[in-house]
């Protein structure tokens, strides 16, 4: 896959601040750039259909090549669904064969979660059970993805909309064999940590303790909303202070941390404007890089 | 625990709602119990509204302007295999509220499809045949002007200047 610009970058802080970006948006692009090191791009978003299949079109392709000669580019899957009983998203798959091997990319992601059953689309994203022999097939699938890429895989904590599966693991339990056996990296979501507090009691300082922080790369921070007495995964506003907080916490207890990542969804990118995003990373970095 | 069943069991809880459970999983059972379900479904049902809003602009505004946005979509959401594209999805519904009953929802969103099909390349001519003008409503009004018993025709390819050609029909 593609290595070439990588010297022409400039040089790095670590970590460096990243954010969400789905292309054909030159305000945004020109707006993020001076502030970010790192664009995270999502494959299924920058998908528009060819035929029944969905594939990137060129001039987004286009796009992101000349991006990643100012910013390294990050891939974050959405639609790999690595949890589904019944196997990948072959179109996913090929989504990200076209778009790595055309665009250098820093490393590539996905969810530990599953979206699709019997190949229907969920609407949704839901946890993995933490039992035994769904580790055993995530991890063969964690190497299969490594073995087709030459890239760094990582995986995200998901947020639990629905209660927990009582499984084999706790959650930094699972994450830490997972990680021991494959070699992946993780993005920790510190924004689904507190949705889950929030929701379900979950304890965040417990996790922490004991989750190994040494594979976390990258982490995930965003804001959202309270809807009818629950904490809303649903990236659609600035950072809360308390978010803010968490990941200057867990910031100093992960060594290897290279990227920080303010997500958006596409309506929040529209309704809060480049300016309001630029000024929200500019806020980051001061309380985050410093 | 069997992950296939599993997954079922939660696939037709999120998509179908507690009708026809049948399981005696007790944390399927814990699930189908639970507030987060409701929650989880109306938040799927707003992003599906989102979806819609952002791909079919037309005809969601029309929708919208009519008072029967929400209850179209998810109508649509609940009979549809959702996709994860927006654009698939987008072309669905366009089909979806091609047959409705209100034949200025079904006329814009078959005008909306042509128009969507014509940008991305299709070579296809596309007519549309409407009881009304639609000039008042594809500037945004809410009533059309019906007085005057008048019919109209939409022309929609890529070989129109614009797309579109209207010309009044007998």
């Amino acid at each position: 896959m593609h290595n070439e610009n990588q010297q022409l970058r400039r040089p790095r802080r670590a970590p460096a601040l990243a954010t969400t970006y789905e292309g054909r948006n030159p305000k945004l692009l020109d707006r993020i750039l001076p502030v970010v090191d790192f664009i995270e791009v999502t494959p299924d978003s920058l998908a528009g259909m060819n035929g029944n299949a969905p594939s990137i079109p060129e001039d987004k392709i286009r796009e992101l090549q000349s991006v990643a000669s100012e910013a390294h580019v990050i891939v974050h899957g959405v639609g790999l669904s690595i949890g589904s009983h019944d196997g990948v998203s072959d179109a996913y798959v090929r989504m990200l064969d076209q778009l790595l091997e055309c665009v250098p990319a820093r490393w590539h992601s996905e969810h530990l979660g599953y979206v699709t059953v019997d190949g229907n689309h969920l609407g949704t994203m839901l946890a993995i059970p933490k039992t035994e022999p769904v580790l055993d097939m995530i991890c063969e699938r964690v190497r299969i993805i490594q073995d087709r890429y030459s890239l760094p895989f990582l995986v995200e904590n998901v947020a639990h909309v629905l209660p927990d599966y009582p499984g084999d693991y706790s959650e930094a339990g699972f994450l830490n064999e997972l990680t021991r056996r494959t070699g992946c990296g993780l993005i920790l979501d510190v924004y689904n940590l507190e949705c889950d507090a929030y929701n379900h009691a979950f304890p965040i300082h417990e996790f922490l303790s004991e989750l190994d922080m040494r594979p976390v790369r990258e982490l995930h921070l965003a804001g959202g909303v309270i809807h009818q007495g629950f904490k809303l995964d649903v990236h659609s506003r600035i950072t809360a202070d308390s978010t803010v907080a968490l990941a200057r916490q867990v910031l100093g207890m992960a060594p290897n941390v290279e990227a920080i990542t303010y997500e958006l969804l596409a309506e929040a990118i529209e309704k809060l404007g480049p300016e309001t995003i630029g000024q929200e990373l500019e806020r980051l970095a001061g309380a985050l890089l410093n | 625990m069997d992950l296939a069943a599993h997954q079922r069991n939660l696939f037709r809880l999120v998509t179908l709602g507690r009708r026809d459970l049948t399981t005696s999983d007790p944390y399927i059972q814990a699930v189908a119990a639970s507030p987060h379900l409701d929650l989880l479904r109306g938040v799927i049902l707003e992003w599906r509204e989102f979806d819609v809003e952002r791909s079919c602009v037309l005809t969601a505004a029309l929708l919208q302007r009519l008072g029967i946005f929400k209850e179209v979509v998810h109508d649509f959401a609940g009979l549809q295999p959702i996709s994860p594209f927006v654009e698939k999805l987008g072309e669905a519904f366009l089909d979806y509220a091609s047959a409705h009953p209100n034949r200025l929802v079904g006329c814009m969103a078959q005008f909306e499809r042509a128009i969507l099909r014509v940008k991305r390349g299709s070579a296809c001519e596309y007519t549309v045949d409407w009881p009304c003008d639609p000039r008042p409503l594809l500037n945004g009004k809410l009533a059309p002007d019906s007085a005057s018993g008048l019919c109209y025709r939409t022309l929609i390819s890529e070989q129109i200047e614009g797309y579109v050609r209207l010309t009044q029909i007998d």
